[in-house]
């Protein structure tokens, strides 16, 4: 339909016509556009302190992956001498060393323990010889006791023939002097082991490494192995589920059966 | 000549106002806004509600002046610029909802030869329903076709040229309300 008479009059009439505004209207205008030219202003300045935090927090960032790093490197290497004890028995050069250091461990130890053993020894050889006295008084075999004193000394010195050496030797000197000499064995043996221990180090460190490299080697799917997690973990959860549903459809079972019962 | 004048110092205040000069704007301002209010009045029945709808859209045509290719009409530009704000307050802050209801029959209403002023034709017009209103004042003061009112408004056409014929109808007979009333016979 097309517009009438009236409508042309509407038309004419409010296109003609103009309402002033208010006063105050301009200045409510001009204020709402000063704070829109003070935005557009800052907005730069936003924007590069936006983008200032963005590089201080990716660097931050990288720092701290840096950081990450290197601890897992050390992990690494604690790994590595968990396998050093194991190598060093199979390291050819420590093979020749260790023997050494044991033997002159084994000198330096077996003195004292001989010596010591000697008192403790003889001390119970004489308990043993003292009962052994008792239990002969009492049958008064005084004759057959004294032999069999004798006898048990002697079978008691047999048995530490190599100390009988040493205290039946008169020269005390020719005692003392192996003594010396293994002290000074003990020392060439402990210098000896310093430098054993310095290259110990090294060949360990350079098995270390080897061991450290053959890993590397050894490649592992993190995310296959954490999939295989996550699929047995869905099972287990469907188990679960399936199980209650059983038990519940089993305890309503049991309610009908008795309730039928009743 | 005049008018040359006129399309140059209008191009060069659009320019000045582009570059955020003040004077320029408030020269803008000046010269567009009577005639804006109007058009705001139009829609609004409270005049302070159209002033501030006014001045937001205002706002709208400083900020988009930079987008205006001086090919059509300034004026008809901000125009568009306000209707389109008073549509948006009128849906966003009156809640207008249109009924699709496309059954209607279109009347043809007598013609009424009588001469209104523009308070009476404003007061004809307030009269109507918010939806009503936008629809008449888009077709009959504008001159949009129903199609366009459809897409400015969101709604089918049907729904515009039903939604027209209403606000016809209602303004029929306020108009012989009104004319009963200005005679004494009613």
């Amino acid at each position: 339909m097309e517009p009438n008479n009236i409508e042309n009059q509407i038309r004419e009439k409010l296109h003609s016509r103009e309402i002033q505004p208010s006063a105050q209207a301009w200045d409510r205008l001009d204020a709402m556009l000063s704070e829109s030219e003070e935005r557009k202003t800052r907005r730069p300045f936003g924007f590069l302190f936006i983008a200032a935090s963005i590089t201080v927090l990716l660097t931050v960032g990288m720092l701290f992956f840096t950081q990450n790093g290197p601890e897992i490197q050390t992990k690494e290497e604690v790994v590595g001498t968990e396998v050093k004890k194991d190598s060093v028995v199979k390291i050819p050069n420590s093979k020749f060393q260790i023997p050494k250091i044991e033997g002159n461990q084994t000198v330096v130890s077996n003195q004292p323990t001989t010596d010591n053993r000697q008192p403790t020894t003889n001390n119970q050889r004489v308990s043993i010889s003292t009962r052994e006295q008792s239990s002969n008084g009492r049958s008064n075999q005084k004759s057959a006791n004294v032999n069999q004193k004798s006898s048990n000394q002697n079978t008691l010195i047999n048995r530490d023939k190599p100390i009988e050496y040493l205290i039946n030797s008169s020269d005390i000197a020719l005692k003392d002097l192996p003594k010396i000499r293994t002290g000074s064995q003990v020392i060439s043996g402990s210098n000896k082991e310093v430098i054993s221990d310095e290259e110990l180090l090294a060949g360990l460190e350079n098995l270390a490494k080897q061991s450290t490299n053959k890993k590397s080697n050894v490649k592992v799917d993190a995310k296959n192995l954490l999939s295989q997690i996550e699929g047995e973990l869905e099972l287990t959860f469907r188990v679960k589920v399936i199980n209650k549903v059983a038990k519940n459809y089993k305890e309503v079972k049991v309610v009908l059966a008795n309730r039928n019962n009743e | 000549m005049k008018i040359i004048n006129l399309y140059q110092e209008e191009k060069e205040l659009i320019e000045l106002a582009i570059e955020n000069n003040r004077h320029a704007q408030q020269r803008l301002y000046s010269k567009f806004s009577p005639k804006m209010l109007s058009v705001c009045r139009q829609y609004i029945k409270d005049v302070h509600k159209a002033e501030d709808v006014m001045i937001t859209a205002f706002m709208k045509v400083f900020a988009n002046l930079k987008n205006f290719e001086h090919k059509g009409n300034f004026e008809g530009w901000i125009r568009r610029i306000m209707i389109n704000e008073c549509i948006s307050y009128l849906r966003v802050q009156k809640k207008v909802k249109f009924i699709e209801d496309e059954n209607y029959i279109e009347e043809r209403y007598n013609n009424i030869e009588s001469q209104f002023s523009v308070e009476d034709i404003q007061f004809l017009i307030d009269s109507l329903p918010d939806g009503y209103k936008m629809v008449f004042n888009l077709y009959c003061i504008e001159g949009f076709k129903h199609q366009e009112i459809a897409a400015i408004l969101g709604i089918n056409e049907g729904t515009s040229k039903s939604q027209l014929s209403h606000a016809r109808k209602m303004l029929q007979d306020t108009i012989i309300k009104l004319k009963n009333y200005q005679n004494g016979t009613e």
